[in-house]
């Protein structure tokens, strides 16, 4: 190895180059300087791209920058050899290095034109500022617009929290009122099923919406059946009418309420009696849709009611007759008197036909005494018929005078024979009253027995039956009966209306109760007060026709 | 019959008195009326009454009452009683207060007329009143 580069270094047959500088001092200095310096500068370089290429290890183009090295370390070498020919023709070794020198720079450039479009494509510094900027605009941008969307996103959580705990509250509460609403329908709906009076709903159709057992057991009809039905399928033919202007009224909110008794038809035909009351309609847009109606059967009741006023009227009937039968010895006598005519007319008569001397215009006076005297006879039994037959109280306008002066006629025998005088002041300018003209008198005819026989025991004083009548407060007929009897003493003049209350051995105590009740029926009022200085004052009043 | 047999009928029914007079009257008797035994006690006429058809229950002074004021005042009339009202006290009252009789409205001609003729029979020897005892 050493004799080979001893032999490349020492081939004589050429001359070093400093033979061709004719080893000018100078020239060589300058050579040796100038390719040492270029040879240092060759050799520094790569050394600078090699560290370069090991601290850049993301450096583009590594082979491009290991390759210039290399051709440049190559460069370096050459000037290093052509300090060694100076002195030494070692030229062999000088040209080798030069021809690896030569390869390694065309590898080198061609690999430059090689990755040059790549090179190319490298953005710039600038074009790396600006993006670097836009790109930092951009983060800035982002940053700012994450810090508003954490913000937004805070914001949301807090109002979701807060809705959240909202809506927990909401939830509770309603819960709660659901409960409370539940427990008041149950309440409610426990009330509807068990009630003992019928509840329907009505609805804006005119149909049950809702009837509880009480109305289905009432009117014999299913819930099911009474949702097609309404009030007005229902309710009795003659009480339709008027059951469904109600109905109209109260949908249109003209009307309130209604409380009203009618009649029903069962579904099995038979007609109850009921009372229904109707609530407050709901408002329009209300949630309670229909009419709330309470029903309650009365059939009972109104039942017990027709056999009370059927009682009452045979009650009437019977203290009519009680009042005839103590007025029969008057009435016997009111008859005996025109009998006692007619007989005696005809026994007259009979002897006047019998005459010789035919007295004809005597015998036709007697014959008309006689029709007369029976016409008499049978109108005091007219009048006590009347009083005793059983009818129907009727209204019509009845002469309150008229009614009174029967009465006398009938009582006269037994004012009479009670040693009591009967004394009259009344009106002739009297307006008629809408009255049971019957009735009217047996409260007339109860007042004077009653005055009578309140003077029974009367003995120091006159006996003195006096009855007015008069015009009373506006529109009021009034009447009168004052005796001069026992009168209340210190007791309440009231007691007397009481029924069964007596002072008679023989009475029933009726009379006068009866009579209070007749006068209250005509829309009147009957009372009792003390007479002055003694005695009893029994007064009733009757409101007078309309318009007389 | 004696013309001075004269029969006083009192009663406050007109039908009564037009009856009864006409009655009496078809027998031949003289009647006159009063309608209240006030009237009659004012009329005058109670010397002149031979017999009285009296009605019991009247207004005023009854037929009781006008028989006891005439025994008071010394009369001796034959009462005849004619009641539409019967009752059995007043007629044993009267009856025992020398009453002819006591009849019950409506009356028979027959008991009428015997009773009329009791009263006719009575008047031949006894006086008819204090004055003409005197």
């Amino acid at each position: 190895m050493i004799s080979l580069l001893s032999g490349l270094f020492t081939q004589n047959s050429f001359i070093p180059h400093g033979v061709c500088l004719a080893w000018d001092p100078s020239l060589m200095l300058l050579f040796v300087v100038s390719d040492s310096a270029i040879a240092f500068a060759y050799y520094t370089i790569p050394i600078a791209l090699i560290c370069f290429i090991y601290k850049r290890r993301d450096l583009a183009f590594r082979g491009i920058f290991a390759l210039t090295g290399a051709f440049i370390l190559a460069c370096g070498t050459t000037h290093l050899m052509g300090v060694v020919t100076l002195w030494y023709p070692a030229y062999w070794p000088d040209v080798m290095v030069k021809f690896f020198t030569a390869v390694i720079s065309i590898f080198t450039a061609a690999a430059m034109w090689w990755v040059m479009p790549e090179a190319l494509a490298l953005p710039s510094t600038a074009q790396l500022e600006e993006a670097n900027r836009r790109l930092q605009h951009e983060i800035g941008e982002r940053e700012r617009a994450e810090a508003a969307l954490r913000d937004a996103n805070e914001e949301l959580e807090r109002r979701v929290a807060a809705r959240t705990a909202e809506l927990e509250a909401e939830v509770v509460q309603r819960r709660r009122a659901e409960e409370i609403l539940r427990a008041s329908e149950q309440r409610w709906r426990s009330m509807f099923e068990a009630s003992a009076v019928g509840i329907a709903l009505t609805d804006e159709n005119r149909r049950f919406a809702a009837a509880n057992k009480a109305f289905q057991r009432m009117i014999g009809y299913t819930e099911k059946e009474l949702c097609r039905l309404g009030p007005i399928e229902i309710t009795h033919e003659d009480d339709r009418e008027a059951t469904r202007e109600m109905l109209d009224d109260m949908l249109a909110g003209t009307r309130a309420d209604y409380h009203v008794e009618k009649r029903y038809r069962r579904k099995d035909g038979m007609v109850i009696w009921v009372r229904v009351s109707t609530a407050q309609a709901p408002k329009p847009g209300s949630s309670l849709r229909g009419i709330p109606t309470v029903i309650e059967d009365i059939t009972e009741r109104k039942r017990a009611e027709d056999a009370l006023q059927e009682a009452r009227d045979a009650l009437l009937r019977v203290s009519r007759v009680t009042t005839l039968g103590e007025l029969s010895a008057s009435i016997a006598h009111e008859i005996n008197q025109p009998l006692g005519a007619i007989v005696a007319n005809g026994s007259a008569c009979l002897r006047l036909l019998a005459a010789e001397k035919l007295d004809l215009e005597e015998a036709r006076e007697t014959v008309e005494d006689i029709i007369n005297d029976g016409r008499r006879a049978s109108a005091v039994l007219g009048r006590v018929r009347q009083l005793a037959k059983k009818t129907a109280p009727e209204r019509a306008p009845v002469d309150v005078n008229g009614a009174i002066a029967e009465v006398l006629s009938l009582t006269r025998q037994e004012l009479h024979r009670s040693q009591v005088t009967a004394r009259t002041e009344l009106d002739p300018n009297l307006p008629p009253v809408l009255a049971d003209r019957i009735q009217v008198q047996q409260v007339v005819l109860n007042l004077v027995m009653n005055g009578i026989e309140a003077m029974r025991g009367v003995k120091d004083r006159a006996r003195v039956l006096r009855i007015k009548s008069g015009v009373g407060a506006p529109a009021d007929v009034a009447v009168t009966v004052e005796d001069t009897g026992i009168g209340f003493a210190n007791s309440d003049p009231e007691h007397i209306f009481e029924t069964f209350f007596t002072t008679k051995d023989d009475g029933m105590g009726m009379g006068l109760s009866i009579s209070r009740s007749i006068v209250r029926a005509h829309g009147g009022r009957l009372w009792a007060s003390a007479g002055a200085p003694i005695g009893a004052v029994f007064s009733f009043t009757l409101p007078a026709c309309a318009g007389a | 019959m004696s013309d001075k047999f004269i029969v006083m009928i009192v009663d406050d029914d007109n039908s009564i008195r037009r009856a009864a007079r006409r009655l009496i009257k078809s027998y031949g008797f003289p009647v006159e009326t009063f309608v209240s035994a006030e009237d009659f006690l004012a009329s005058g006429r109670l010397h002149a009454t031979a017999c009285l058809v009296l009605d019991v229950q009247m207004p005023g002074l009854n037929g009781l009452e006008l028989q006891s004021r005439l025994i008071a005042d010394g009369y001796r009339i034959p009462i005849i009683f004619i009641t539409a009202f019967h009752d059995e006290n007043t007629q044993a009252q009267a009856l025992k207060t020398g009453a002819l009789a006591y009849l019950a409205k409506p009356f028979e001609e027959a008991d009428l007329l015997s009773a009329i003729n009791i009263a006719l029979q009575r008047q031949e020897g006894v006086p008819r009143s204090p004055g003409a005892s005197h």
